[in-house]
C-alpha cells in the first residue's frame, strides 16, 4: 500500500508542464488612416515604407508596401522611442516624418523556464506632420494581448 | 428454570471484543500530531522546492476530525534553459475537517476524505541574469528581492492510514487543490506558492505522514 502511495506522490508532485510564450518580445501595433468625412478610415499604404529608429542600427521594417498596419518592437530601457519613418514613391522620391513616443518598461517575469519579457505603458505621443497629419493613442498597454495601439492618421490626398 | 450453558474462554473473548465495539464512542476519542514526511525527503534530496509541515488532529466519534496543518515552504529554482532564479521561503496554514468512513472505529485504522482552507502571505525573488533588449543591445541583469505576494485556495483530500505499532501510525493522503485568490507583484508570478505548491489555477498534491497518536 505505501509503496503504491510513495509512486502516486512522486507522479503528482514531479510533473510539471512549461507554457512559456512562443516570441517574448512585445510589439506595438500601429493602424494607417485616412480622414473621411470627419471619421477615421483603414487605408494602405501603396507607397514602400522604412522604418529605422534611434540607438539602433537595426531596420525595423524595410521596404514594406500594400500595408495598412505595422508592428514595431520598443526599447526596453529608454524612456523615449524615437522611430523614422520614411515613405518613397514610385518615382523614388522620400518623405520622411518623425514619432516621439513616451512610455514606461516594466519588466514581466514568467517563471524560471521562461525568457523574460519588457512590457511597456504608453504615456506620450507626438509626431512631425509632412505626410502625418496625427498620431492617436488608442491602447496605451504593449503587452502580450496585442491590440492596435495607434491610430496613424494621414494628411487626405498623400 | 433454563439453565444458562457454559461459555469457553474463546466465547468469553469474543463476548467482551463485542460488547467493547458495540459501546458508543465518546466525543473526544483522542488527538495526534504527524509530519509530512515527503516535504523532508524532498529537502534532503535537493529539490527545488519542498515543504515541511507537521498536522494536528482531533478524533470526535473518531468519525469528525477537525485538522490543523501549518509548514514552512521553501524554493529555490534555477532555470535549465534561460539561467532565470527564484528563490521563496515562507510559511503557510491549513485548517479543515476529515470524515473518517472506515467501519472499524476502533482498530487504529482510517479510510477518510476531507478538505481543507489554505493560505499564506510570502515574499520572493526573481532573476534573470542575461536579461537585455535584443533589438537595442542594451544587457541589464534583472534581480527584483522581496516581491509581494499572497495566496488563498482550497483543498479536497483523500487519505488512508493504519496503526503500526501502539501510538505510531503511518497514513497518506492525496489532495486537488485549487487557487481561490492571489497576489503578486506586477513585475512577475511567483513560480511557487508555499502549501500549495508550482502557481497555477490548480494541482495536485499528497502527503506520506508518520502520526503519532495519543
Amino acid at each position: 500500500m505505501y509503496g503504491m502511495a510513495l509512486c502516486l506522490l512522486s507522479i503528482v508532485t514531479g510533473c510539471e508542464s512549461v507554457e512559456c510564450p512562443l516570441n517574448n518580445t512585445v510589439y506595438t501595433t500601429y493602424g494607417f488612416y485616412v480622414m473621411d468625412n470627419g471619421e477615421p478610415t483603414t487605408v494602405r499604404i501603396v507607397d514602400t515604407l522604412t522604418v529605422t529608429a534611434a540607438g539602433t542600427d537595426s531596420v525595423l521594417i524595410n521596404r514594406m508596401y500594400n500595408t495598412a498596419q505595422m508592428e514595431l518592437p520598443m526599447s526596453y530601457f529608454s524612456d523615449t522611442d524615437t522611430l523614422a519613418l520614411k515613405i518613397t514613391d514610385k518615382e523614388n522620391r522620400s518623405t520622411f516624418d518623425t514619432i516621439w513616443i513616451s512610455k514606461y518598461n516594466y519588466e514581466h517575469y514568467e517563471s524560471p523556464a521562461c525568457p523574460t519579457a519588457m512590457f511597456h505603458y504608453i504615456h506620450g505621443v507626438r509626431s512631425t506632420h509632412r505626410l502625418i497629419d496625427t498620431v492617436t493613442l488608442v491602447n496605451p498597454n504593449v503587452n502580450y494581448y496585442a491590440s492596435e495601439n495607434f491610430k496613424i492618421i494621414f494628411h487626405a490626398g498623400n | 428454570m433454563a439453565q444458562e450453558t457454559p461459555k469457553s474462554p474463546e466465547q468469553q473473548v469474543q463476548q467482551q471484543i463485542s460488547q467493547w465495539t458495540e459501546q458508543p464512542l465518546p466525543v473526544f476519542c483522542g488527538v495526534s500530531v504527524s509530519a509530512d514526511l515527503v516535504g523532508f525527503a524532498m529537502k534532503a534530496m535537493g529539490s527545488d522546492y519542498a515543504q515541511m509541515e507537521v498536522a494536528c488532529r482531533v478524533y470526535l466519534k473518531d468519525k469528525f476530525i477537525p485538522v490543523v496543518e501549518c509548514g514552512y515552504g521553501t524554493a529555490n529554482r534555477t532555470g535549465d534553459e534561460t539561467d532565470n532564479t527564484f528563490k521563496t521561503q515562507a510559511p503557510y496554514f491549513r485548517l479543515g475537517m476529515d470524515y473518517n468512513f472506515s467501519k472499524r472505529k476502533r482498530s487504529g485504522n482510517r479510510l477518510y476524505a476531507g478538505v481543507r482552507y489554505g493560505f499564506t502571505s510570502f515574499s520572493y525573488d526573481i532573476g534573470d541574469p542575461h536579461f537585455g533588449d535584443p533589438v537595442w543591445g542594451i544587457s541589464r541583469p534583472l534581480a527584483m528581492n522581496g516581491l509581494n505576494g499572497n495566496a488563498q485556495w482550497g483543498e479536497i483530500v483523500f487519505g488512508l492510514e493504519s496503526r503500526i505499532w501502539k501510538i505510531f501510525h503511518l497514513g497518506w493522503s492525496v489532495r486537488y487543490k485549487s487557487r481561490f485568490k492571489h497576489k503578486a507583484s506586477a513585475y512577475g508570478q511567483p513560480w511557487y506558492i508555499p502549501g500549495f505548491g508550482k502557481n497555477d489555477s490548480s494541482c495536485l498534491g499528497g502527503t506520506f505522514n508518520l502520526i503519532f497518536e495519543i
